[in-house]
């Protein structure tokens, strides 16, 4: 009996101590849910996006993610669902997008401090990893190095290092958005940190929100509004931009979009890209990859693929793909369409 | 004393013709400066998000200081000027005071540790991108 109660103090206490971590929940806001069971559609998604933060987060110890990253090479790590369909999803999405959104960069995020653990100083100028640093880590950033059996994780390489904060946001939206749909709200609006999902339609006229869409150039344009507006509803809007997360140093911009190829972070002339689509998952994942593409392959990708987007240039250009054309608005004087 | 003569008494009696102008004049500056000074943004709110939800909204343009207390976390905010600040906090890590002052729409200052988030809404749109 006394083993248990210290058993149950130990677990409880565990929990109140960790609540300082949450990263996913704790930039998540809910507004205007109207409609259906909305009190307890939002209190799933709150238990469904702790749950998951739990699971995945990589400076939480006992977490799926932190067990992987510790894990050697060989070691049968089981773990849950959730982490299982994101680990899938992630690698469909590797294959999808020519190697350019990949989880297994954590190395070089750490290599560059854009790492969760060092939250606090992502944007104090600091000197560039040197190459043989670069060099050190290069062949421990394979997404071929993880392999995904069932719920067993093994790795090929003991010091790789995954992350999924650049798709777990968006899984966690689209299972909010079936939460949505499941307690029958009409409408309301999730931001997980900038992951917008429209559960729905508004409470007025066409039904559509009006998003608008950041001007990552702010400090080139004498209006500093935004780059447009879209008006549309029923669907998630992702944002992947270098003016978050990023430092400068020696008049340089370092963020933390880093391409797989060179560990470093993106350099092509894309400033920000916009994925307008009903999955979650898709927009995070593609405005990721789409950035480290650059502006020719991007659009060439989007095109193909029929997806509603925006990319901005470092030169104030932007490119229109997919059906955005017909929903977008007050576009940014001082932009000018990319030829 | 006819209409005529109380006209001519009224406008010989007023001494300070040029007063009413400078009046007029003073009046219309203060009306040019509260223009300047405070930028033409109707509607503009400061909303206060904890855990996720819409707790408490405030005018960018009222000058105003409150706590924001959830459970044993108290954040110390400030509204003047049309700024908005975290003047103190009970969180680990300080980075919502260190963030310093937002006073553009969708701009946000956000406490992780205690999971707030202040941000300013414009009311021209329903979120940011």
């Amino acid at each position: 009996m006394f083993l248990l109660i210290v058993l149950i103090l130990v677990v409880f206490t565990g929990c109140v101590n960790k609540e300082d971590d949450y990263f996913v929940f704790g930039v998540t806001t809910f507004s205007d849910f109207y409609g259906g069971n909305q009190e307890k559609a939002k209190q799933r998604m709150k238990n469904l996006i702790i749950e998951v933060e739990n699971l995945i987060s990589p400076i939480k110890k006992g977490s799926d993610v932190y067990r992987i990253n510790n894990a050697k090479v060989g070691e049968k790590i089981v773990v849950s669902d959730i982490t299982k369909d994101i680990l899938k999803l992630s690698k469909d999405m590797y294959e999808e997008t020519e190697e350019c959104f990949n989880i297994s960069l954590y190395n070089a995020s750490i290599l560059w401090g854009f790492d969760p653990s060092n939250e606090e100083n992502y944007s104090k100028p600091r000197k560039e990893p040197s190459k043989e640093e670069l060099e050190s880590i290069k062949n421990l950033c394979n997404m071929e190095d993880i392999v995904i059996n069932g719920n067993v994780v093994t790795k090929k390489q003991s010091e790789l290092k995954i992350d999924l904060g650049g798709i777990a946001k968006g899984y966690l939206a689209d299972k909010c958005n079936e939460i949505a749909k499941e307690e029958k709200l009409k409408g309301g609006i999730l931001n997980l940190g900038g992951n917008i999902y429209l559960l729905g339609e508004k409470d007025k006229k066409d039904g559509n929100y009006t998003i608008g869409i950041t001007n990552p150039r702010k400090e080139k344009c004498e209006n500093t509004g935004f780059f447009a507006k879209i008006s549309t509803k029923n669907t998630s809007i992702v944002t992947s931009g270098d003016y978050n997360r990023y430092y400068m140093y020696d008049g340089k911009r370092y963020h933390h979009i880093l391409d797989g190829r060179t560990l470093k972070p993106t350099n092509n002339g894309v400033a920000s890209v916009t994925i307008v689509n009903r999955s979650s998952a898709l927009c995070d994942a593609y405005s990721t990859a789409v950035f480290v593409m650059g502006i020719e392959k991007g659009k060439e990708f989007l095109n193909e693929k029929n997806i509603d987007a925006i990319i901005i240039t470092d030169d104030l250009k932007y490119v229109l793909t997919g059906n955005i054309n017909s929903y977008i608005k007050d576009i940014h004087k001082e932009f000018i369409a990319y030829e | 004393m006819n209409r005529v003569e109380k006209f001519q008494y009224i406008k010989t009696k007023i001494p300070f013709k040029w007063f009413d102008f400078a009046v007029l004049i003073v009046l219309g500056l203060i009306i040019l400066l509260v223009f300047l000074l405070v930028p033409f943004k109707e509607g503009e709110r400061v909303n206060v998000y904890i855990e996720g939800d819409l707790k408490y909204t405030y005018s960018l343009y009222e000058e105003v200081g409150f706590e924001i207390k959830n459970g044993e976390n108290i954040n110390k905010v400030k509204i003047s000027n049309g700024k908005v600040k975290v003047i103190s906090s009970n969180c680990a890590n300080q980075n919502c005071v260190l963030h310093g002052e937002i006073s553009m729409a969708n701009e946000r200052i956000v406490c992780l540790p205690h999971k707030l988030v202040i941000e300013i809404s414009g009311e021209e749109v329903d979120a940011v991108s």
